[in-house]
């Protein structure tokens, strides 16, 4: 059969694109790597479903499933050891973001995870209670785990945001004019810790001792040691991007986010983007956006709709340019200092390369089974590396699938 | 629920990830040049997380729920 619509990604603007695509009478297909809809914003503890991330009435939901590879009209999926093709009319990407990790002498340790990426872990079942947590890094997502930890009874020792206050000021201004922002903010700033919060400060290194993590922190000319159980260490979000591209749809910036326009069309015929993928927004943006591609794809009134979209992106923007990260973040890599953690290539091997391609073919840099989603993110930011082209499959998959006819015209 | 991590018995409670238990477990993955690598972004993109579970090669353990009796091997 033919999907109406086909939908990668389950989280805010995918659910959203889902469900108003069904309730408009098309023949909806929702798909997630998850076991879960809702995304990494909705994700509940322990597998449970997250009340705000309701499936669609009339979509169907395929969670546990991986898109490997694509086409003009079609998708590879595996699901549970099967592959599977499905065939699409519309599809809409709302594949999301994942979190810049840069560099640092120590990130390699066990114990140390992305800011995300440790919430992600406790919601998957890691014990926090009790634990000594220590958040860096940069953007909104740290506070909001910082708060979040701290209610589930971790002892939060510090929290480190790169960008000094002076310049998160403005976007501080913006949301406390956006009534549901504004709550959210206030609520966070009650539950985190008092006194852990430092502006213009970044984790330098950590290392192993006896007792856990011992992280050294800089804040300009002063320097700190911190003792944690846990590091939680991201540098903000980026955009997946790796289907789009397969896809063709045309890419811009570094790191690279979809181009759409303000029907959330890509460049390809009938291939529609929202959310993170097109540009770090948050979730409120992600839903609307998710409305709009199904508007358009329905043939129903776009204006209301993008006048919405319009002022997400704008404060988008704000935050993006209160967060940006500072030059100090270049700095901290030790020539020793793996870069590639799939194929353990270090910092200074890459020295004498000024692009991502060359870097790749002499050092097997990003040639590992992320297929350089980590090292390439942070090469884009530290030395403005260009993305390389997308390859299926897009995430290893038994060899088996790769042999398989696939029912689409290649 | 009971799981076998590198052959040792491990209580995990229900709902919880197989790379979640593995931290919990103390249970690290080696690379290439021989480092312990533990899970860093929780969301099926890093690969740190690679583990044997009931013998298949799981890339992103991440992505799998913990079940009573499974077996996961991380080197």
């Amino acid at each position: 059969m033919t999907w109406d619509v086909a939908v990668v990604g389950a989280g805010p603007g995918g659910l959203a694109a889902a469900r108003e695509c069904a309730r408009g009478g098309m023949n909806t297909l929702l798909l997630d790597e998850a076991d879960q809809p809702g995304g990494q914003i909705w994700r509940a503890k322990g597998g449970k479903a997250n009340p705000l991330a309701t499936l669609p009435a009339n979509a169907e939901f395929r969670p546990s499933t991986t898109v490997f590879d694509a086409g003009p009209g079609w998708l590879r999926t595996l699901c549970g050891g099967t592959s599977e093709d499905v065939r699409w009319r519309h599809l809409i990407l709302a594949t999301g973001a994942r979190e810049l990790f840069l560099p640092f002498p120590g990130w390699t340790l066990p114990g140390v995870m992305g800011a995300g990426g440790l919430q992600a872990m406790a919601k998957g079942g890691l014990p926090v209670a009790g634990k000594r947590i220590l958040l860096a890094g940069t953007g909104p997502l740290l506070l909001a785990v910082a708060a979040w930890l701290a209610a589930e009874g971790a002892e939060v020792v510090r929290v480190c945001e790169q960008a000094p206050l002076s310049r998160v000021m403005p976007w501080l201004a913006a949301i406390a004019l956006h009534p549901a922002k504004a709550s959210q903010g206030l609520a966070m700033a009650r539950d985190l810790p008092p006194g852990v919060l430092r502006f213009g400060a970044h984790v330098a290194s950590v290392e192993m001792v006896a007792t856990g993590l011992k992280a050294s922190i800089r804040r300009g000319h002063r320097s700190e040691t911190v003792q944690a159980d846990y590091a939680g260490v991201g540098y903000g979000l980026v955009p997946n991007t790796e289907l789009a591209t397969l896809l063709g749809c045309t890419t811009i910036g570094a790191p690279p986010r979809v181009v759409v326009d303000d029907r959330q069309a890509t460049s390809v015929p009938e291939v529609f983007a929202v959310g993170e993928a097109v540009g770090i927004g948050g979730h409120e943006c992600a839903e609307v956006e998710g409305e709009v591609a199904a508007a358009a794809i329905l043939g129903e009134p776009l204006a209301a709709l993008q006048r919405r979209r319009s002022r997400e992106r704008r404060l988008a923007d704000t935050m993006n340019r209160a967060f940006a990260l500072g030059p100090a973040l270049g700095q901290l890599p030790s020539d020793r200092t793996t870069v590639c953690r799939c194929e353990d290539v270090p910092w200074g091997s890459l020295s004498e390369f000024d692009n991502w391609r060359e870097a790749k073919l002499q050092t097997r840099c990003g040639m590992g089974p992320c297929q350089g989603r980590i090292c390439g993110a942070a090469l884009w930011a530290l030395r403005g590396f260009g993305p390389d082209q997308a390859k299926p499959p897009l995430v290893p998959v038994p060899a088996e699938h790769l042999a398989e006819p696939t029912e689409g015209d290649r | 629920m009971t799981l076998f991590i590198n052959g040792q018995p491990v209580e995990i409670a229900e709902g919880t990830t197989v790379a979640a238990a593995l931290m919990q477990a103390g249970a690290t993955r080696l690379s290439v040049d021989g480092e312990p690598r533990a899970p860093v972004c929780g969301m099926g993109v890093c690969f740190e997380c690679a583990a044997r579970v009931d013998g298949v090669w799981t890339l992103r353990t991440c992505l799998v729920r913990c079940a009573e009796g499974m077996e996961v091997e991380t080197r």
